[in-house]
């Protein structure tokens, strides 16, 4: 094994950080997939909610991670962006590209007969 | 995915205690369970259903439904759906389609999580379009409703279950708002009321006539109406009813009404009336008589008042007997126009549903702008085509990986054909190049293929190209300035000047650049020798224009058919003047309908014709100036590779009293000097054009229209100077000096 191109051994995230870059996240061994930028927001007085209708799933997980790509050199950098991404059990399904807008902080959903309902505290 | 939801807004759900993906009961006329998805605050009050659940609960648009949180509900065991007869396909082919979905398992991944209850109608997106099933059974028997999961069996029965309706929805109609509400007032409200007819003691329509131009949605209309009020839908086509025997056409179409009326809810629709209730004055057939009089017969002898409606189409209104138009029987009348561009936006949406467009908003949003004078028809056969031109780059591959039949490996097959179809994207190209094949129908007799000139490829007549852009241009791209200022626009424009100084030319950068459609006309085209035949061809042009608004008519060598009357030989000229007239300062409004003509006899054209409220704008074109000409050699040889000696300020002052026609020729023949010279010589030399060779083109051209070239020195020429008088006089320019100066001295 290289031991340099090993992205946890924590090297490249240091390497990042002091070349200004953002680190990666604990999830950056994933491949990100093409980010949806368009979300049909809802906003109310005090939420925000995406509505996703995931009817052929039965099981899903929610998450919130940060936004990885590859630059010009092959190498993962972190955007500073965050994506939504749902998961099944097995594969990754969707992931959204978050408004900066949205307090990350407090978010919390729901997957009830296949519709998934991400709300956003404001 | 899933389909079977209903909206409704945040702070409703917050008033119920729910989240997105609980279950809600409505109660109509059934009661049935759903699962919600959130909207935004501005539905509050209101609740999103599809047509086919608006259909299965029995409630209309606009009505009140009670809506209540369900806590628990059962999971199904098993189900069994019946696909519902389709107006388009026979049972054989729809049996075909039912085993095709059930090998594919589609059923289970549609209908997942999704409750369902006994009689609910379900509409489920297939290649051939959206076919409508009834669950007809489940299990376990004793619940009327229950939640499909994993473990819920789907069974397909072979039965074909009876549709009362056409499966059409007012939500399958793009751009007839109005015409909706008002389809509704007239038939849906008695139909469904009919105990508030009768107090007030009014009595619901019989009949409403559809007219408007092919491909509007008249059809569409009826069929959307019968499919909301639940009724049963009779069509009746001209020629089904007619028969070989004797009074046969009668009875047949006196059964259909017996139908109807025993069947009731009903509405009977004629597509293309016309055909079957022509003007009985105008035919000489007995058979067609009698059908018309049985129509009428059976119209008036209508029992069922509000429960059997007649809906009839045609684009030809008035070719229809008039009693029929009476009250009693087509009580009311809809005009039905081609759409607006929010109402190609909303057909645009509606065909496009299920297509993956890249960047959709934008490129329906500009694509409604263009697609001017497209009725809903046109639309639809846009939107196939551009998805057609998309999956052409794909159609090997995908033919191969069909034909590739090894039964192991069909998951991966599968893979590889999502992979395939996730690649298809239909993009803005492909839209330009269906609009490139597509015309608009209501056009196709009037359509010319828009020539490619701009406005920057005119070279001078800056105060013409002014004048155009601000009577044509401004009145279509901004009419609510003219609305603020209270006034109306000019309705027509004449250009008027000598031959060749660019009057076509202007008409075509203004057919090209202005958002609006374009019908051509040639003067003396419109005359016929058959009598009536010339104005009906003016009446036509403008009946197209008014339906296409915004439109520019353009009459080319408008002398020809606007001569004055009294003086003219022929009265069929008189006639066209006459028609003319009317159809622009009419009782009839001239809306959004430009015309714009050209002559270089205004002297001839019949003065009612140019007075203020018709062709009240005159744009004179003069022979070019010094500072013009340049602009016209510039133009002109733009992209000619001139040798760097070749001055062209030297043909300026040797120009004097040419028109633009005259300059066009002169650079190309020098252009085709060149060629000549390339082509004659043995060597491959490159082609470039000397001083030379506008030398001798401009000995040409001068010789070609009867001028000496100008002499330097002087800067005049007698010749020159005698054509421009007899141009002047040509185009009564010193008459119309003569009358200013008279003007002035009564003044």
């Amino acid at each position: 094994m290289n031991f340099f191109d090993d992205d946890n051994t924590g090297i490249g995230n240091f390497l990042n950080e002091v070349m200004g870059r953002g680190s990666f996240s604990e999830y950056d061994n994933e491949t990100p997939k093409k980010v949806d930028e368009n979300l049909n927001l809802i906003n109310v007085k005090e939420k925000s909610y995406f509505v996703f209708d995931l009817s052929i799933e039965d099981h899903i997980e929610v998450e919130i991670v940060d936004q990885i790509v590859r630059n010009n050199y092959g190498e993962k950098v972190a955007t500073g962006k965050k994506v939504l991404r749902i998961k099944n059990l097995n594969e990754i399904l969707r992931e959204l590209l978050i408004p900066k807008s949205l307090k990350i902080k407090n978010f919390e959903w729901t997957f009830n007969n296949g519709i998934l309902e991400v709300s956003f505290k404001k | 995915m899933g389909q079977i939801l209903i909206t409704l807004s945040s702070n409703d759900m917050e008033r119920l205690g729910i989240v997105s993906g609980e279950i809600v009961q409505l109660s109509g006329e059934k009661k049935l369970c759903f699962r919600v998805m959130r909207v935004g605050e501005e539905f509050s009050g209101k609740i999103g259903l599809d047509g086919v659940i608006r259909s299965t609960l029995g409630v209309s648009v606009g009505e009140k439904i009670l809506v209540s949180k369900i806590e628990k509900i059962p999971k199904l065991k098993s189900i069994t759906l019946s696909v519902l007869e389709h107006d388009e396909f026979n049972k054989e082919q729809l049996r075909t389609f039912n085993s095709q979905l059930k090998a594919g398992e589609k059923f289970k991944q549609l209908l997942n999580n999704a409750p369902l209850g006994l009689g609910q109608k379900i509409s489920i997106l297939t290649n051939v379009g959206n076919l409508i099933y009834i669950v007809s059974k489940c299990s376990p028997k004793n619940i009327s409703f229950g939640l499909v999961g994993v473990e819920t069996k789907i069974d397909l029965s072979e039965e074909i279950g009876e549709s009362s309706g056409t499966n059409v929805y007012y939500e399958d109609i793009g751009g007839l708002k109005e015409e909706i509400e008002k389809i509704r007032e007239m038939i849906e409200f008695p139909m469904k009321h009919p105990d508030i007819f009768q107090r007030l003691g009014i009595s619901a329509p019989k009949g409403v006539l559809l007219t408007g131009p092919p491909g509007t949605g008249k059809t569409l209309l009826a069929k959307a109406v019968a499919t909301e009020t639940d009724a049963n839908f009779i069509s009746i086509a001209g020629p089904e009813i007619m028969s070989k025997y004797h009074g046969g056409s009668e009875e047949n179409l006196r059964k259909k009404f017996e139908d109807a009326e025993k069947n009731s809810p009903t509405i009977i629709f004629i597509d293309e009336v016309d055909a079957s209730a022509p003007k009985r004055g105008e035919t000489h057939d007995q058979a067609e008589k009698r059908v018309v009089a049985q129509l009428l017969t059976s119209m008036d002898g209508l029992k069922g008042r509000g429960k059997v409606v007649v809906m009839a189409a045609t684009n030809r209104p008035d070719d229809l007997d008039e009693a029929l138009r009476r009250p009693g029987r087509f009580d009311r009348e809809l005009r039905i126009n081609p759409p607006t561009d929010e109402g190609r936006r909303e057909i645009l949406q509606i065909h496009t549903r299920n297509m993956p467009i890249e960047n959709k908003e934008a490129v329906l949003d500009e694509f409604s702008k263009k697609t001017i004078g497209y009725t809903g028809a046109d639309l639809e056969v846009l939107c196939k085509e551009a998805a057609l031109k998309s999956v052409k780059p794909f159609y090997s591959e995908l033919i191969t990986l069909g034909e590739e039949n090894d039964s192991k490996d069909n998951h991966n097959q599968e893979i590889r054909k999502q992979e395939l179809l996730d690649k298809i994207k239909i993009t803005r190209e492909h839209f330009i190049h269906a609009m490139k094949i597509v015309e608009p129908s209501a056009m196709r007799e009037v359509l010319i293929k828009k020539p490619h000139v701009k406005w920057t490829d005119i070279g001078g007549l800056d105060y013409a190209k002014e004048k155009l852009r601000e009577l044509v241009e401004l009145p279509l791209i901004r009419p609510d300035l003219y609305t603020m200022a209270g006034i109306k626009p000019s309705k027509g424009i004449l250009l008027t000047g000598p031959p060749g100084t660019g009057k076509t030319l202007l008409v075509k950068a203004v057919a090209n650049e202005a958002n609006a459609n374009f019908i051509s006309v040639k003067g003396p085209e419109l005359v016929s020798k058959w009598v009536g035949e010339s104005e009906k061809h003016v009446r036509e042009i403008f009946k197209k224009a008014r339906q296409v608004a915004p439109c520019i008519i353009f009459f080319d060598e408008f002398d020809s058919i606007s001569k004055m009357r009294g003086i003219s030989m022929s009265d069929s000229t008189e006639k066209i003047v006459n028609q003319l007239l009317t159809e622009l300062d009419g009782i009839e409004e001239l809306e959004k309908v430009m015309v714009i003509a050209a002559t270089n006899r205004r002297d001839l054209i019949d003065p009612a014709l140019l007075r203020p409220g018709r062709i009240d704008s005159i744009v004179e074109l003069e022979i070019p100036d010094e500072k013009t000409r340049i602009e016209i050699f510039k133009v002109h040889t733009k992209n000619m590779p001139l040798e760097k000696n070749v001055n062209i300020n030297d043909y300026i002052k040797k120009t004097n009293n040419w028109t633009g026609a005259d300059i066009e020729a002169v650079c190309r023949n020098a252009g085709i000097n060149a060629i000549k010279k390339v082509y004659q010589s043995a060597k491959k030399e490159k082609l470039t054009i000397t001083q030379a060779d506008f030398d001798k083109a401009l000995k040409e051209v001068a010789k070609q229209i009867g001028i000496s070239i100008e002499d330097e020195k002087t800067g005049v020429n007698e010749k020159s100077e005698e054509k421009k008088k007899d141009i002047i006089k040509n185009t009564s320019k010193k008459d119309l000096n003569k009358k200013k100066k008279e003007n002035e001295n009564r003044r």
